[in-house]
Order: C-alpha cells, then sequence, then structure tokens
C-alpha cells in the first residue's frame, strides 16, 4: 500500500509541483494521508474518488486534469468529457462511471475487500452488482453493503475448505506411507508374481508332459492289452481251428459254434472286462485324475497370470507421488441418486445399476482430458505411445472412463469423473452432460493439497470504527 | 439416462425411421381427390357448369350478386354463385350447393367479419354473354372502382380488372372448376366406375346382368360405405367425395407468392411435371428443402406482382381442409383478352388508344395459372386488388379479412434462448447467472416438454422444478422472462383432473364410428385431443391459463404451443385420422384440419389475457401449426429444421414467403433443431437470425449443449456481438412490429417490396437470399461454409456499411463484399432514419430507459425519414389508454426535425445523432438557438451530434444544419 501510495506520486513528478497540491488533489492528498494512517485498505482508491469506477491500476491515466487520452490512444478528448455520460472512446475508456459505452468497464473497489471490473452496462441497472453497491447511486434500486457478509461468507467458505484441504491432506500423507510402504510390495509383487507365474508356467508344462506320457502309456497299456487279447485269441482259434481240422467228424457247423468254445468265451470275458469292466475303469479315472490335475495346474497358472498382470498394470499406472493413487486401487465407491445406483471403480471401470440392469458406463481409459480424437475412436492403438507420454503429464484431477456400454440409437457411454478433495472416498454428484455421457464428482483425501497461503479471518472493523478508535488514541 | 428420455427417444426414433421417408406423407396420386381434380377435364362437357343469366338476382340490400351454375346435362342449378365486395378493393366469391344432402362445413371464428363493409354493386352492361359489375361507393375515385366480367356459357368464368381496364386475375379460364356433391359423381369420376360402365356397355344384350348391376349400383347409394387408404390407414368417407376446385390465372404476371409453408424458393415454380404444393398440416421431422411437401402450417394466399404495375394482386383461398395447389405459366400473344377489356367501361377512349399502340408491338403476355383442389367444403375466394403503385396495399387488405398481426410484448422481439429440454429449475437458474458472466443479453428462457409433470400440460415436474414461481422472481429480476409449453395432446391419465373433465364434459375428438375419444400416441403416450372448434371447449382452455388453475404460473411466463397440427405418432401422416369427429360427432376432422392449430393458439392467447383480472397485458404466443389468421395470435417458427448449411439458407425464402403472407412475426430455431452445427455454422446462423423477426435459439436433447458461448473463442464474441446487434436495433424493430400490427406490413421484406421497379430484385439469388428489415436495412446472409467474400446486389441509391458507415453510391449493381467471420453484409438504405439504443444490458427491459442514437441516412438529395413508435412495452395501453408515442423523423432542406403523430408516453433522451453522406459540412448547427457540439468527418461525410441537451423523443424539435 505504502509503495503504491508514492508510486501514485512519482507518477506525478514530471507535472508541476503545485499542480499536484492544486484544490481537489490537494484534499485528497491530505484526505488520502490521514486515511492512509488509519486506514491501509481505504487509502488505496482515494486520490480517484473524483472520477468514479476507474480500476486503480489504471488511475494515473486520469491524472491529468485538463485532457484524457482514450486507453486505445484513438484520441484525446477535454477532461470534462470523462464520466459525462456520453461515450467518446471506442474502447469506454472515457466513461468508466457511466454505462455510456458499451464496452466500458466499472469496477467496484467492494472497500477494498472484493474488488472487481463489470461491465459499463451494468451501471445503474437496477441490480447491486458491488457488495458494496458502488454501480446503483441512481436511486433505482437501494444496494445494502453486503461486501462484510459477502467476504466473511467467503472467508468461511475457503476456511472450511482450507480445513478440509488441511486435514484431507494429513490423511493424504498417511495414504502416502501406506502406499510407500506397498510401493516395495508392489515391486516386489511385481518380481514374486512373475517369478511364481513363470514357476507355474513350468509346472503346468511339466504337467502336460506328464500327462503325456500318462497318455502314451495308457494308450499303450490299452494297445498292449488288445495285442495280447488278439494273440490269444488267434491262439485259440488256431489251435481249435486245428482241432477241428483234425477232429475225423469234420462239421461245418463247429467254426460257427467257435464262441461257445470256453476257452473263447473266458477270454472274450477278459477282454469285457478289460475295455468296460474295472480295469478298465482304473485306467479312466487315471485319466481323468491327471486331466484334473492339468486343468488346476492351468487354473493357477491363469490366476498367477491375471495377479502378474495386476501387478503389471498398477506397475505401468502413474500412481503419482508414492505411489498414493494405490489407494484407489481395488476401492470401488457407490452412489445412489433415485432409482440409480452408480459404482465407480477407479482404474477399472463405471457402471449403472437400474431395476436390475447394469450399465457400464465406460472402461478407465487415462488420467486428464480427452482430446476429440480419442473420444471419437476408443481402440486407437497407433497414439497409445503418445498416450502413455500424455499420461505421465496428466493431470491427476481428472479420469476419463471410455467405450462403455452403447446406447440405444446414440453412443457408447462413457464417464468423466473429477477428483476433488475431500475426507473421504465419495461421490457427491453424477450428472449426465450430453445423451450418455456422464460426469461424476468424486471426493477423496488423495488430491487434497497443502494449502498455500493460509488464509486468517481479517480484521474488518470498518473505517469509521477506526478511525474513531483512533481518535480515541 | 432415465427411462423419460428412452421413451422420447424411441418416439423421435420412430419419428426418424419415417420422417425423411416420402412414403409416410401423401402424393397427389395417393390422395385421390387430387387425382381426380387434375384430370377434371376428362370427365367432359356433362361436367362443366354455365350461367343461366335467367338465374341472376342482385340483393341491393346484401350488396350480393347472386346466380345459380347449371351443369350442361341438367336444367335446374345445383350451385350457388355469388359474388360481393366485403372491402373495398377486395371481391369475395363463394360457391356452395342450392339443396345440399349434407350441409358443408363453412368456416367459423377466422374472419373479421364484423370489419366487413360491403360495397355497392352496380351492373355496368348486360349482354347475353356476360354481364359486368362495378363495385365501390359512388363518389370513389375513378381508380378505386373494381369491375368485373362474369361470362355465362360455354362455362362460367370471371374477370376482374384494375384501375387501367386491364384484366388481372381470371377465374375458371381453364375451366377446372369442379363441385363434387354426391357419391354418384364418385363412381361417375373414378375408374371403377368407367370400367364398371365398359362393361355394361359390353353387356348391352345380357339384360339380366344389366339389371343386377343396376342393383348394385343402388345398394351402393343406399348403403354407401367409401374408403380411401393410405398405407396401414382407412379413411371411413360416408359422405362421399366432396371435393371442391377452381383455377385462378394472375394475367400478366411472372412472379407469383406464397402459399407457405414449403421448403421452396420464394417465387412459386411450375408443378405440370412433378407434385402440386401440398398444404395440409403435418408434423415433418427432417424436413428436405426445395419441397413441395406439406409442413406444420399452412396459409391458402397467393400474391401476384403484375408484371407493369407497382403493386400486388392476391387470392385468398379461404378453405382449411387438405388443398393442393398446381401453378403453370401461360404464355400468350397479346390479343383477344385485350378487346374484351375494352368493351368493359363507360369511359376509356384514351386508354383503347394506348391498347391499341401496345397491341402494334406485339408481344408475349406471361400469366401465371394457379389450380386449387380442397377435399371439402365450399368456395369461398377472396380477391385482392392491389392499388396503384402502393405495393404494400395488397398486406393491409388482407389483414381486413383474416385480421392484422398481434403486436408483441416488446420482450420478445429480443433473445430467447431455448433447448429440450433444461431439465431442472437450477439449469435456467444456471443459464440465468451465465448470460451475465458471459455478457451477453437475454429475455426468455424456454421449457420444454420435460418440466412437466410426466408431459401433462399445466403442470410442473415436482422433483426437477419445485419452485416455478421462485424461478420465474429469480429471472424478473433481471427484467427476464419464462416461456412454457403447453401443447394440445392431453394424456390419458383418469388420475388427471384436466382429462377426467374433457372426457366427462366430452371436449375430446371423437373417433369416426363412435362417441369414443380418438386416442394416439404423443409424448405422453396415449392420449386425446380437445376439441377447440367447439366454444364451449375453447372457453375451458382458456380458463385453464388462470393463475389459479395453472398452478405455477406466473404473470411472467409466455406460452408456446407445439404438435398443434395435430401431431401424431403413427397416426396417419403422423397426424389425426381425417374421419375423427368434432361438434360431438357432428364435423368431420377433414374439413377443419389445416385450422385446428390456429383455434389452439387461440384459445391459448386468449388465456394469456384473461389471466389477469384487467385483461390489459399483451400475450406473447410461439406456434409452430398455423392457418390464415393466425397472425392474430402468435408467432410463428419454421419447425424442426436441421444444423446444415443448406438448411441455414432456405430459412429466408421460408420467412421471406411466411412474410409476405400475411405472417411476418416468424422466426427459425436459430443453430439448427436437429444434429449439431460446427462452430463456423452455429456462427453465420446467429448473425443472420438476429435481424428475423423473432431470434431464438433451439435444440435438440440428443445434441450437444449450445449456448450463445458453447464455440469458445472467437466464436462466443461474434455471437455476443449478434445478439447485442439485434438489441442496439429493438427500438427500430418494435416500431416495425408496431407497423405490422397496423397495417399488416411484413417486417421481413424481398428486395422487390421495397424497390419493384428493380427487376433485378427478381433475381433468384437476390430474391431469396437476401432481405430488407423494414425498408431500411439490407442483409444478405452468409449460407455458405468458408465464404469469404459475397457478391451482393444493392439497388439504385446511396447505402452505408453497417460496420464502417463506409459510403457505397450504387447504380443498382453488385458489390463483391467481404465477409470474415465477424461480418455477414448488412448495409443502412440511404434516404432512412433508425433510431437505436447503443448501450446494451442484460435484458430489453433494462434498456428501457436508456436515450436514443438516431442513425440519420440521406438519400441522394439530402432527404432522408423515419419513425419510432414508443409505449410500456407490455399493456394495451397504447389502445385503450392510448398512451403512446408515435413519431416521424425528417430530414430535408437542411434541417432535422420531428412530425409527430401522436405523443402521449414519457420522452427518451436522445444521446446522439449521426448523419451520414452530408455532402456539406456545416458552420453550426442549431437547436433551440443555442449551437450543439459536432464531428464532421469529410471523409466518410459523417457528422456526428454529440450529447446534445434536452433532445429528447416524444417532443417536437427541430434541428437546423446551417
Amino acid at each position: 500500500m505504502l509503495i503504491f501510495f508514492f508510486g501514485t506520486l512519482n507518477s506525478q513528478t514530471d507535472q508541476s509541483f503545485f499542480q499536484i497540491f492544486s484544490d481537489q488533489q490537494m484534499f485528497c492528498f491530505c484526505k488520502g494521508f490521514i486515511l492512509f494512517l488509519t486506514s491501509l485498505i481505504v487509502s488505496s482508491y482515494c486520490c480517484q474518488a473524483a472520477i468514479v469506477g476507474i480500476d486503480p491500476s489504471l488511475a494515473s491515466h486520469y491524472s491529468d486534469p485538463k485532457t484524457f487520452t482514450c486507453l486505445d490512444n484513438s484520441k484525446t478528448i477535454p477532461k470534462s468529457y470523462v464520466n459525462d455520460n456520453y461515450c467518446d472512446c471506442e474502447d469506454g475508456s472515457d466513461e468508466p462511471g457511466t454505462s455510456a459505452c458499451p464496452k466500458g468497464n466499472f469496477y467496484c473497489h467492494n472497500e477494498g475487500l472484493l474488488s472487481k471490473s463489470i461491465p459499463s452496462s451494468r451501471v445503474n441497472d437496477g441490480i447491486c452488482d458491488c457488495c458494496s453497491g458502488e454501480d446503483e447511486v441512481s436511486g433505482k434500486v437501494k444496494c445494502t453493503n453486503t461486501c462484510k457478509e459477502l467476504y466473511l461468507d467467503q472467508i468461511s467458505d475457503q476456511l472450511k475448505e482450507q480445513e478440509i484441504q488441511e486435514e484431507g491432506y494429513k490423511l493424504r500423507l498417511e495414504i502416502r506411507k501406506e502406499t510407500n510402504e506397498k510401493k516395495q510390495y508392489l515391486q516386489e509383487q511385481i518380481e514374486i508374481t512373475k517369478e511364481e507365474y513363470e514357476k507355474a508356467e513350468q509346472e503346468s508344462e511339466k504337467m502336460s508332459e506328464k500327462q503325456q506320457v500318462c497318455e502314451k502309456w495308457i494308450y499303450a497299456q490299452k494297445k498292449n492289452r488288445k495285442k495280447v487279447l488278439k494273440k490269444m485269441i488267434q491262439e485259440r482259434l488256431v489251435s481249435k481251428n486245428m482241432e477241428i481240422a483234425n477232429s475225423e467228424e469234420k462239421n461245418d457247423k463247429d467254426f460257427c459254434f467257435l464262441h461257445k468254445d470256453p476257452k473263447i468265451k473266458k477270454i472274450t470275458k477278459e477282454f469285457k472286462n478289460l475295455f468296460f469292466g474295472a480295469a478298465k475303469k482304473e485306467l479312466e479315472d487315471l485319466k481323468k485324475k491327471i486331466i484334473r490335475e492339468k486343468s488346476s495346474m492351468f487354473t493357477e497358472k491363469r490366476n498367477k497370470k491375471t495377479e502378474k498382470e495386476k501387478f503389471e498394470k498398477i506397475g505401468d499406472l502413474d500412481l503419482g507421488i508414492d505411489n498414493e493413487f494405490y489407494y484407489l486401487f481395488d476401492n470401488c465407491i457407490e452412489y445412489k441418486e433415485n432409482k440409480y445406483t452408480y459404482e465407480v471403480c477407479p482404474f477399472d471401470k463405471v457402471t449403472q445399476k437400474e431395476n436390475g440392469n447394469t450399465y457400464k458406463l465406460g472402461n478407465f481409459k487415462q488420467w486428464g482430458e480427452l482430446t476429440n480424437q480419442e473420444s471419437d475412436s476408443d481402440n486407437d492403438n497407433e497414439n497409445e505411445n503418445e498416450n502413455e507420454k500424455k499420461n505421465a503429464k496428466a493431470n491427476k484431477e481428472q479420469m476419463e472412463f471410455t467405450g462403455g456400454d452403447k446406447c440405444w440409437n446414440g453412443p457408447n457411454r462413457s464417464t468423466t469423473v473429477l477428483l476433488k478433495c475431500g475426507l473421504k472416498n465419495e461421490i457427491k454428484n453424477v450428472q449426465e452432460v450430453s445423451i450418455c455421457k456422464y460426469q461424476m464428482t468424486l471426493l477423496t483425501p488423495i488430491v487434497c493439497e497443502k494449502p498455500k497461503n493460509k488464509i486468517t479471518i481479517p480484521d474488518l472493523t470498518t473505517n469509521q470504527e477506526k478511525k474513531n478508535i483512533h481518535d480515541e488514541l | 439416462m432415465n427411462s423419460t428420455i428412452k421413451i422420447i427417444l424411441f418416439f423421435l426414433f420412430l419419428c426418424l425411421c419415417f420422417g425423411t421417408d416420402d412414403k409416410k406423407f401423401k402424393k397427389c396420386s395417393q390422395s385421390s381427390f387430387c387425382e381426380r381434380n387434375r384430370k377434371v377435364k376428362e370427365n367432359g362437357r356433362n361436367s362443366i357448369f354455365y350461367i343461366d343469366p335467367k338465374s341472376i338476382n342482385i340483393n341491393l340490400e346484401e350488396q350480393l350478386f347472386q346466380a345459380g351454375l347449371n351443369r350442361h346435362s341438367e336444367r335446374t342449378p345445383l350451385l350457388a354463385l355469388s359474388i360481393s365486395s366485403v372491402n373495398q378493393g377486395i371481391i369475395r366469391i363463394n360457391i356452395n350447393e342450392i339443396d345440399p344432402d349434407l350441409n358443408r362445413y363453412q368456416v367459423e371464428g377466422i374472419l373479421e367479419t364484423e370489419q366487413f363493409h360491403y360495397q355497392p354493386i352496380k351492373i355496368v352492361s348486360q349482354t347475353e354473354e356476360y354481364i359486368i359489375l362495378r363495385f365501390g361507393e359512388e363518389n370513389l375515385k375513378k381508380e378505386d372502382y373494381i369491375y368485373l366480367q362474369l361470362f355465362f356459357n360455354p362455362y362460367w368464368k370471371i374477370n376482374i380488372f384494375n384501375w387501367k381496364n386491364e384484366p388481372i386475375i381470371s377465374i375458371n379460364e381453364n375451366h377446372l372448376f369442379n363441385f363434387e356433391m354426391d357419391q354418384k359423381d364418385y363412381l361417375k369420376s373414378s375408374k371403377v366406375a368407367k370400367e364398371k360402365e365398359k362393361e355394361n356397355e359390353k353387356e348391352k344384350d345380357k339384360d339380366k346382368e344389366k339389371e343386377t348391376n343396376k342393383q348394385k349400383e343402388t345398394k351402393d347409394k343406399d348403403q354407401p360405405d367409401y374408403k380411401e387408404k393410405f398405407g396401414k390407414f382407412t379413411d371411413h368417407q360416408p359422405y362421399g367425395p366432396s371435393s371442391v376446385s377452381l383455377d385462378i390465372t394472375f394475367l400478366n404476371t411472372n412472379h407469383i407468392y406464397g402459399i407457405p409453408e414449403h421448403t421452396t424458393k420464394l417465387s412459386l415454380e411450375d408443378t405440370e411435371d412433378g407434385e402440386p404444393y401440398r398444404l395440409y398440416n403435418v408434423d415433418i421431422l427432417e424436413y428436405e428443402t426445395e419441397s413441395r411437401m406439406s409442413l406444420y402450417g399452412s396459409i391458402p394466399v397467393i400474391l401476384g406482382k403484375p408484371n407493369n404495375e407497382n403493386t400486388m394482386h392476391g387470392v385468398f383461398w379461404f378453405n382449411p381442409s387438405e388443398t393442393w395447389v398446381d401453378i403453370s405459366t401461360e404464355k400468350i400473344k397479346k390479343g383477344n383478352k385485350q378487346r374484351e377489356i375494352n368493351k368493359i367501361t363507360e369511359e376509356n377512349e384514351n386508354e383503347n388508344e394506348n391498347e391499341k399502340q401496345n397491341q402494334n408491338k406485339k408481344r408475349t403476355i406471361t400469366s401465371k395459372r394457379t389450380h386449387w383442389m380442397s377435399e371439402t367444403g365450399v368456395i369461398d375466394l377472396f380477391v385482392i386488388v392491389g392499388q396503384e403503385n402502393e405495393m404494400y396495399d395488397v398486406f393491409e387488405k388482407y389483414s381486413s379479412l383474416t385480421g392484422l398481426p398481434y403486436f408483441p410484448p416488446y420482450f420478445s422481439i429480443a433473445y430467447h434462448q431455448c433447448r429440450w429440454s433444461y431439465k431442472t429449475q437450477k439449469e435456467i437458474q444456471k443459464l440465468n447467472d451465465q448470460f451475465d458472466e458471459y455478457d451477453i443479453p437475454v429475455d426468455a428462457f424456454w421449457m420444454d416438454i420435460d418440466h412437466t409433470d410426466g408431459k401433462k400440460y399445466f403442470t410442473f415436474d415436482k422433483k426437477t422444478y419445485p419452485d416455478p414461481k421462485k424461478l420465474s422472481k429469480t429471472v424478473a429480476e433481471k427484467g427476464r422472462k419464462l416461456v412454457t409449453i403447453v401443447d394440445p395432446h392431453m394424456k390419458k391419465d383418469t388420475n388427471w383432473e384436466l382429462y377426467k373433465e374433457a372426457k366427462e364434459k366430452k371436449y375430446l375428438i371423437t373417433k369416426y364410428n363412435s362417441d369414443q375419444p380418438y386416442e394416439g400416441d404423443c409424448w405422453p403416450g396415449k392420449s386425446s385431443w380437445p376439441d377447440f372448434l367447439n366454444t364451449e371447449v375453447l372457453e375451458w382452455w382458456i380458463s385453464r391459463f388462470s393463475y389459479e388453475k395453472y398452478q405455477g404460473s406466473t404473470d411472467n411466463m409466455f406460452i408456446w404451443n407445439d404438435m398443434n397440427e395435430p401431431a401424431i405418432f403413427g397416426g396417419p401422416e403422423m397426424s389425426i385420422p381425417r374421419d375423427t369427429r368434432h361438434f360431438n360427432g357432428k364435423i368431420e376432422h377433414r374439413n377443419i384440419h389445416n385450422s385446428y392449430g390456429l383455434y389452439v393458439t387461440k384459445g391459448t392467447f386468449e388465456g394469456l389475457i384473461k389471466r389477469n383480472e384487467d385483461q390489459n397485458e399483451r400475450p406473447f404466443l410461439l406456434t409452430r401449426s398455423f392457418f390464415a389468421g393466425s397472425q392474430k395470435y402468435c408467432t410463428i417458427w419454421t419447425g424442426d429444421n436441421t444444423a446444415n448449411w443448406d438448411q441455414l439458407k432456405y430459412t429466408e425464402s421460408m420467412l421471406l414467403s411466411l412474410s409476405l403472407s400475411g405472417a411476418p412475426l416468424c422466426g427459425e430455431d436459430s443453430g439448427g433443431f436437429l444434429n449439431t452445427p460446427d462452430a463456423e455454422l452455429f456462427t453465420r446462423w446467429f448473425q443472420t437470425s438476429a435481424f428475423h423477426p423473432f431470434f431464438r435459439s433451439h435444440s435438440h436433447t440428443e445434441t450437444k449443449r449450445r449456448e450463445p458461448w458453447s464455440y469458445g473463442e472467437p466464436y462466443t464474441s461474434i455471437i455476443r456481438k449478434a445478439i447485442k446487434d439485434r438489441y442496439t436495433f429493438l427500438p427500430f424493430y418494435y416500431t416495425q412490429f408496431y407497423k405490422a400490427s397496423t397495417k399488416g406490413k411484413p417486417i421481413m421484406r424481398p428486395l422487390w417490396l421495397v424497390f419493384p421497379r428493380d427487376q433485378d430484385t427478381f433475381n433468384e439469388q437476390v430474391e431469396n437470399f437476401s432481405y430488407m428489415v423494414g425498408s431500411s436495412l439490407l442483409i444478405s446472409p452468409i449460407s455458405e461454409k468458408n465464404q469469404k467474400k459475397k457478391n451482393v446486389y444493392l439497388p439504385k441509391g446511396i447505402w452505408h456499411d453497417f460496420y464502417t458507415l463506409q459510403k457505397f453510391q450504387s447504380n443498382g449493381q453488385y458489390y463483391k463484399i467481404n465477409t470474415p467471420l465477424e461480418k455477414i453484409p448488412i448495409f443502412y438504405h440511404g434516404g432512412k432514419i433508425i433510431p437505436r439504443k447503443l448501450r446494451t444490458r442484460r435484458s430489453s427491459d433494462f434498456m428501457k430507459n436508456d436515450p436514443i442514437t438516431l442513425f440519420v441516412f440521406l438519400d441522394e438529395n439530402q432527404q432522408s425519414s423515419g419513425s419510432i413508435f414508443l409505449d410500456d412495452g407490455h399493456s394495451y395501453d397504447f389502445t385503450k389508454l392510448k398512451k403512446y408515442t408515435h413519431q416521424k423523423f425528417i430530414f430535408e432542406s437542411n434541417k432535422l426535425f420531428t412530425k409527430s403523430y401522436h405523443l402521449n408516453y414519457k420522452t427518451l433522451r436522445i444521446e446522439r445523432i449521426i448523419i451520414a453522406n452530408l455532402i456539406k459540412n456545416p458552420n453550426q448547427v442549431i437547436f433551440n438557438n443555442s449551437q450543439l457540439q459536432f464531428v464532421y468527418q469529410e471523409k466518410d461525410q459523417i457528422l456526428t451530434i454529440r450529447n446534445p441537451k434536452d433532445l429528447f423523443v416524444g417532443e417536437n424539435w427541430e434541428i437546423i444544419f446551417d
């Protein structure tokens, strides 16, 4: 404030010294000086009190008592044209305090609390745009000064926000610790699961070999038995044939009744037993057992693979400092609104349930915003490398989920999840921003930031009150 | 996606499936009466009507000429022809059955009959061949009389003459007159009958069989059972065919206009090779350009611009049943006709000589023949004869028949923001803030179907719009309004008090064969439609708009009637079956179809007036369906257009056609309703739309959200500028709306209406793709992608570029104008004074006390004029208490002064006067004996008066440029 005040003086040094102390300015200077002593806030705009609506940072342009040059340098006009409710400058700079210029701006000082610029068209339009009511002096409307309340509201909102941020940030640090501890574990897991998977793979290979051997053996067994049988039958037949042939009472009929031959009968029975009975069952069981073993081996291998891939995926994911976003992994959050139940599984998918029907609202695609191309085509392999690069830098306050279930007569569903600081994981709201395009706000401590400038409750005693205090002093 | 959207989408899908499909809508060949009437000449001599002179009767008391029309095959007249002149310059020709089996439907409640001043009839001469009548009071000027020549035989025919005794319009010249009276006619004309007859002839010998045939015929007659099939629909026609048809020729005319609503070019094209223009109100989704298929509304009016006169003549075919119009061009050598003219009047020798001279030149005369065919009803035709050198006379005369356009409240001529739908109250509250955030003015937010409780109109969804009154108050704080949709379909929901009442009291349109309400599908599912023709029903509908009954509504809310064709999903041609019944079964819907939408708006309009105790607030109402007379009640928009360049291009000719046909209050969905426009199209659309009479952005629920800022920079800034430009012109526009409501003058005009002598203005490109606002602004929209330059035609005179005030002195020539994205060609017309308000605020209401800037554009003679109308912008005080100011500004002889018609409203300060094309730099500018500050730019010859003290609109003054 001090610097500014003298800055104003400095800017006038090229003019006559007396000019500074002439009339209004003199008054202003004095007033400003007093106010400077009493209130630092007020001093910042005191000297331009005569010219309504100017931004203090542009004050020097209005200091010439005789002429004014439009800020766009388009023309120079007599000083009396400034704020005379007629627009002379194309850029509106000659009418900072009236609504005369379509392109003008009016500066609300708002007691230095929430100062801002508003379009000139809002001057004397019947709506109190400045909390101080500076913009409404025509009497169309009586503005109550709400700056203090507004400021306090804003401050208290900010304080609340700040509290949540602080609290949340603590949580985040704790989470980080955990995730950081898990970092090692995760790294190890990648190795371990990889090893385990390889082991399982080896074993399943072994198993396959074993099975092959076994099957071969069973096959051989079967084949062998068949052979034996065949041989036995043949032998028997030969001997029987011989018997018949040698018999004197040669009877063709006898050939036909070979099967009734007790020996052959016995062999047949043996055969049946071998191929349909207990012996066979034994072999079959053996085979089944092998298959069972093999399939469980395969399941294990598959599980190990999933496990391995999961950890690999985690490894590929950008999980931020100390792997902190691992906190959201495997952590699905539900939200109910009317008849819909939404579920967000970060890094995985978003779903919507309605009367027992489940619709997928998207699979995790990436951090940060999608470019247009991406949102149009979901399987763009060519850009994958680029995407990865982008992910590295992508903002971690937005997750994109794409390629959900196709909408009837519409696009595939997709969802944007915005991450905002909160003390626990919860969905704050869900919006369908356009047909089948959803947007959710997810509160989570994992994005809470350490408040940069700590807000404190300011001293809001009014100037008058301050003055009183000063007087008392 | 919630389930309601799904339902909507489902219906939408139905629409999408069929909307573009021509097969969904009838062609002439699929409409039996169109087919029959197109071939009416094939019926031969027996179907031709003539007049027996003995039947002529002039009823002097009623100022009515009557004659009987006889068929050559019959001795007694079957039809009565009545001719009268209902107002000066308007002839009414009415043909009805003398002794009908069933009384034909005659329209009620549309004509302004209390405004009729029947003109005296005088017989000028009568021969065996013809009779000549003169219409007009005895003391009229010669040129104000209208002469009519009626020929008797071999077929009746009428010629109507202008002030020069030249025939301008000829009726039944081509004897296409047809009047189907009973089933017998139908049998005779239908092919079936012809085949039967042939069979009869063949089997002449076999008497027995002949007898059975006869029996069959009589049986048919006793139990008529006529049906017409179209697709899966059957139209029951228990009264048999009853179509009417007539040909009307605009003589010596190259260009005829009218019969909206079509997507064709402005000048009506010949239809001989294809489909006639169709007038049958239907809901077409995804309509296409350059099509003569019917759309949402119909105005059976055609205007002709005669080749050698600076005036317009018109015909109004007053029939609300389905109507087809064939157009053809007739080229004849000057000759016979001219002789007929010469016989006509008592005192025309001078003209005779002129004519003879003309005759020597032997030129070809082009005429336009129109052939009107309506499904049923009577022939009730109005011929409007325009006054010499009065291009706008025809509009005023037409307004005297069907009423002047309503004068809408001020807010409604500003910018409207709409979408299907802003789904919650919060969304609209957010918009209300966003428009301020982006510094874009807006006057109304619209609530489409989803704001209702289950598409039951007159209700609000409790979940999404819990407190509509609060919402109304919130937007009202910024001077803004709300518009809610009220469609005529009523959800079949016996728990809904409104439906229950309507059903119990038999207020609903009934089925053709029972007294049960007809039911069809619309947004809410199964629905029925109130019978708005029944005055009791209309009164009931009117009462529904009271604040008490329409819970949640406020005086800050206005109404939008959509789907009032009526639109019915899965109905024949997406509408209601023609055989449904009105008036408790008495009247078939086919009789009134095209006027249904009008009656809906009539009820709504009166509801909006009567909801206020003092009945002193002007309604605003938007409609999709319309008929002749709708202009009294509502603004019209062109329905569900599509976001593509082609549709943007044809918007102008669609709006111009409406403007010429007595419906000047019209606009379109800026940006296109269906599909999502790209940023350039969206921007270009806003640039031209900002100059249309009605300016509203609207979009389909499946498209991307689009508010003026949706496309980011530079588009937002360009669109902001377009909207703000509109706001700066509001005082000028409001004056144009006032003129429309008092004289029926179009607001949007084709160039030729302002420059009728300039043949180039009839050029297709000029006529269709540029327009004037009033006679002061010329707009040439950009409707092509990436168009960096446009050839713009400027009629002879002085013009000033809107953006730079650069002067163009045109000899009637084309200029290549740069059109970067920020610009579409806009020119001020030299000779016009335009009042503007350069301070744009949140809403028009917030600008009501802001000062005026007068833009004075001098013509070649250093003259200029223009006017302003001021009132409170919302009440009827301007008519009831005469609280208004109507003032003319005139610049001539180096003086700018006022001429006041009426000064009875508060004054408005004039903060600036810009005079362009002021050739001499004055030494001083004097007002009230003191000098005014001014700046004169030699280069552009522009003088600006700066901040004059005590200069007001609403006071008389004079400024001298010395």
